[in-house]
């Protein structure tokens, strides 16, 4: 440029300041990702560096939605303490302090539910959020939310709430927003009781793991009925039911549904044969393997205070910020401590003053599938349950995608169900989704908990836990009198024996109604002085009335061993249950291994292996290798045995036996024709597939070992505990857990305990908690993920309920007050 | 460093960061042409990185404030961005401060040079 050119210059500089200021205002495209708006981004007053701070909750308020001032009271770890005059100011208050802190979390959420979370993030999403709307969760929290209507006292905390979080987002200013909106350039929506529905319908779709119909039905299709029943039976001889054997049950009317009249019924000859085999279902979604949780109550005679302790660790999908939030609540008559989801208001899992609670799930099947087949070119009409036809119905779904045109779906209704899948190798046939939730929708889950937080007696618990009608959970419960006591809380349908355990056609037998809450089994101060459940089966089979899904077999034998063999529990025993990594599956397997393998021919390396199972005490910890050749050989026995079961696109999805059944068959039947590998021409036994195993194994644990130094278990199981969004920077991952599935403490990737508490029932009810995560969802507080080490390495956090006057004085809490 | 320029450094620190804090980022580049059109620097290319040195040190200054607590956003915000560490996303922030300061302050300068021509040579720079 030259000096004497002060316009040409102007307007080069002009050009460039437009230019520089269209990029700040917009943002990048870098490496298929688009930034945030950079002006922003950047400036440290609005941009990332502002959500650094670490005091943003740290603050006296003026909040006019109040009717009286409430105080709270905040500790080391961020967990507020809430005192209120009323319940409907201090859901109010968790309402607004929950947002300050979960802001992003209840979006994201209440979001997944609804199936939009594509406003927010774009095509990524579009497949989760068409599941979703195919599902109907909009309209089912629609529905839930005019029951609540009709219902005022869970009207008044879900309003309440809402109000507390609305309150929060309306003084929020955009450079205040979570760093997860600035980094999407979005900003937070209003909250409504129709999302406190959303985020509690998330988690009933999560703990619906039971769903494995297709992959049985093309399995049966495959292998025939006989040969499924022989490899899959429902349960295992070893198995040791949630509610102890022999307790008597309460049954009016099993007529249709008993489990010995199966035979006579002849329901076993399903009318499935024209299936097809191979379903190859788009989008279809599997549950997450691992998903499992632990709860137990031990009654005075075997606690060191000759009070009850009770247990809880809810194994679910580990995020960051945690599924979890930590609160301490006091209103009236109510004072209580424990964790409950974001966007929910109350206590989900913990204690008050008389009593603590915790949660499992059951794992009970109420999930079903049908397979609807167009009775007309146009694929409009269908099969009705009586044999007629009728015209589907339609809903028309929009779809909102940021930054890309508007999805509209068509979602077909049936009277089964809405269609979630369609056969992409023929238009000719849907899946109907046929789940209790949306059959029966229920609004209790507000009035349940808020029940439980209040309860003080045995007469309470189960009233409270009558109310539940959800898909049932095993809710364990003890007091500070003495007593025990754990309920399959939650609505159980009357299921005709094997009923829904296939994909279904118009016609086949279908439930015929639900039982009675009376008739839930249940069980209050048993003989044996504690109760436990692992997502185990519920029942023996003296319980009366038919019911299937998917139960867990190695962590009930565990954790009943460890409490019968412990003459005198206390809390610090507790926590070692809780963190106990002792694998029965690799007790019951290993020695079979060591026993028949054939030892000729071995490797040097494979010896070594040998050697080092043989001195292994069963125990995944994160430091140790044996645990790493156990998995990679059970890995590899697997492949050898159920080789028959490999997935082409034929066959589709198929099922394979469970670990028990295999280690069943290893001991019991070693020239059992499953064991014989399809591709060669001699006839293998179980000695033949263990040796032909160990030699795979061998090399890929060499493989793995070669790779890195000091290669353990921790490295092979790769915890770690993600945010919603998937970042790595806001994540944590190769976390040095000890366990697996199937351990209690059962850790499996970004699966696990998601929140561990031993409520000591003695003269003053306290607890020990630790979650993986902290209170704060800012991956910039400190508090983030404060507990995350605590967690991996069986560190607790002491609570008790703190009186008002007393915490007054206490100068370890920093204390707010906000007033009308 | 000419007195102008000091001037013009300080205040732009000054306002930058009353701008930034009380205002959104886009009064930062008011700020800037406003203080490179009042300042009548007669070099207008020696105010152009006189002007980047202050934006970079306002925005330096903001973001090592708000580093300056128990919080570790800015390296996992580095990571994100795929910077290595919280020091180089501070050398980009101040980067951008930089720029922004030293186009819309030149642009203030050259504005003034064309509306009021090139201002006289001080006795001092005459000397010079």
């Amino acid at each position: 440029m030259s000096n004497n050119r002060p316009w040409l210059k102007l307007i080069v500089l002009a050009v460039l300041c437009a230019g520089w200021f269209f990029l700040m205002d917009r943002g990048v495209t870098v490496g298929g990702n688009d930034t945030p708006p950079l002006g922003s981004f950047f400036n440290p007053f609005e941009g990332f560096y502002r959500n650094n701070s670490s005091d943003y909750w740290n603050k006296d308020l003026d909040l006019p939605g109040l009717r009286a001032p409430v105080d709270v009271y905040y500790d080391e770890r961020l967990v507020p303490h809430i005192y209120a005059t009323s319940d409907r100011d201090l859901y109010y208050t968790q309402g607004y302090i929950q947002a300050q802190h979960r802001l992003f979390q209840f979006d994201i959420v209440s979001r997944a539910a609804e199936g939009t979370l594509s406003e927010l993030l774009g095509e990524l999403t579009v497949n989760i959020d068409r599941e979703r709307r195919r599902i109907g969760g909009r309209y089912l929290a629609e529905q839930i939310d005019s029951m609540w209507q009709a219902n005022p006292s869970a009207y008044e905390a879900v309003m309440s709430y809402a109000d507390g979080v609305n309150a929060y987002i309306d003084q929020l200013k955009p450079k205040d927003y979570p760093i997860e909106y600035k980094l999407l350039n979005a900003a937070p929506s209003e909250w409504s009781p129709k999302r406190t529905a959303l985020v509690a319908l998330n988690m009933a779709y999560t703990l619906n793991f039971a769903n494995k119909d297709i992959q049985a039905t093309n399995t049966r299709a495959l292998i025939g009925e006989r040969s499924y029943d022989f490899l899959f039976p429902p349960r295992s001889s070893d198995d040791v039911p949630v509610i102890p054997a022999n307790t008597p049950f309460i049954s009016r009317d099993t007529s249709l549904i008993n489990a010995s009249q199966k035979a006579r019924l002849g329901l076993a000859e399903q009318k499935l044969s024209t299936l097809s085999p191979s379903l190859g279902l788009k989008g279809y979604q599997e549950t997450p393997e691992g998903i499992g949780s632990n709860n137990w109550a031990i009654a005075g005679p075997y606690t060191s205070t000759g009070k009850p302790l009770l247990a809880n660790d809810p194994h679910l999908g580990l995020t960051l910020p945690s599924i979890w939030f930590e609160s301490e609540l006091h209103a009236g008559g109510l004072s209580v401590h424990g964790v409950s989801l974001p966007g929910v208001p109350g206590i989900t899992i913990g204690f008050n003053e008389h009593s603590a609670w915790g949660v499992t799930n059951v794992g009970m099947d109420v999930l079903d599938w049908y397979k609807i087949e167009y009775t007309n070119p146009n694929n409009t009409r269908y099969r009705t349950a009586r044999g007629k036809t009728t015209e589907v119905t339609y809903r028309i779904e929009q779809i909102v995608v940021r930054g890309s045109e508007t999805i509209s779906d068509t979602v077909v209704i049936t009277e089964f169900g809405p269609i979630v899948y369609t056969d992409p190798q023929d238009y000719r046939y849907g899946l109907a989704m046929d789940w209790l939730t949306l059959k029966r929708p229920s609004a209790e889950i507000i009035e349940t908990f808020l029940g439980l937080n209040k309860s003080k007696s045995i007469r309470d618990f189960l009233g409270a836990s009558y109310k539940m009608g959800w898909p049932a959970q095993n809710l364990v419960y003890a007091n500070k009198g003495g007593d025990i006591a754990l309920r399959i809380s939650g609505t159980i349908p009357r299921n005709l024996p094997d009923e829904g355990k296939y994909i279904k056609e118009a016609g086949d037998p279908a439930a015929v109604g639900y039982l009675p809450p009376v008739e839930n089994p249940f069980s209050v101060n048993p003989r044996q002085s504690y109760l436990t459940s692992t997502n185990q089966v519920s029942t023996d089979d003296t319980y009366p009335y038919d019911y299937r899904g998917t139960f867990e077999h190695y962590r009930n034998r565990r954790i009943n061993s460890l409490i019968r063999g412990t003459r005198k529990s206390d809390v610090e025993r507790m926590k070692d249950f809780q963190m106990d990594s002792y694998s029965v599956f690799a007790a019951d397997l290993v020695p079979v291994l060591l026993k028949d393998v054939k030892r000729d021919g071995l490797t040097l390396y494979a010896r070594g292996m040998l050697d080092l199972l043989q001195e292994w005490d069963f125990r995944f910890e994160h430091d140790a290798v044996a645990p790493v050749i156990f998995e990679e050989w059970a890995k590899e026995l697997r492949k050898l045995a159920w080789d028959e079961f490999e997935v082409t696109p034929k066959t589709g999805r198929l099922q394979t036996p469970e670990d028990w059944r295999m280690v069943d068959l290893l001991k019991e039947d070693p020239l059992s024709p499953w064991f014989d590998i399809q591709k060669t021409d001699v006839r293998e036994s179980a000695a033949d597939i263990i040796t032909a195993s160990l030699f795979a194994a061998s090399d890929q644990v060499e493989a793995l070992v070669n790779n890195k130094e000091d290669y353990a278990w921790a490295d092979y199981n790769n915890a770690s505990v993600q945010h919603y969004m998937r970042l790595p920077a806001f994540s944590k991952a190769n976390l040095p857990v000890s366990g697996r599935k199937g351990t209690l403490n059962a850790q499996k990737g970004n699966v696990g305990p998601s929140w561990r508490m031993i409520v000591d029932l003695s003269s003053k009810v306290g607890a020990d908690v630790v979650y993986p995560g902290g209170q704060s969802g800012h991956p910039g507080n400190p508090h983030y993920d404060d507990m995350v080490t605590d967690w991996v390495e069986g560190r607790y956090h002491h609570v008790e309920l703190h009186d008002r006057e007393a915490i007054k004085d206490n100068d370890q809490f920093v204390h707010l007050t906000f007033t009308p | 460093m000419p007195r102008k320029l000091l001037i013009a450094f300080l205040l732009t620190v000054v306002l930058g960061l009353l701008s930034l804090g009380f205002g959104t980022w886009w009064w930062f580049l008011i700020v800037a042409a406003v203080i490179g059109f009042t300042v009548r620097a007669r070099h207008p290319s020696m105010l152009f990185w006189t002007m980047l040195l202050a934006g970079a040190a306002t925005y330096a200054l903001g973001g090592l404030w708000f580093s300056w607590g128990d919080g570790d956003l800015p390296s996992r915000i580095a990571e994100i961005f795929k910077l290595g560490s919280a020091p180089v996303l501070l050398l980009v922030t101040s980067i951008v401060g930089g720029l922004s300061a030293a186009l819309f302050g030149a642009f203030g300068a050259y504005l003034r040079v064309v509306i009021q021509g090139k201002p006289e040579k001080t006795t001092t720079e005459a000397i010079a």
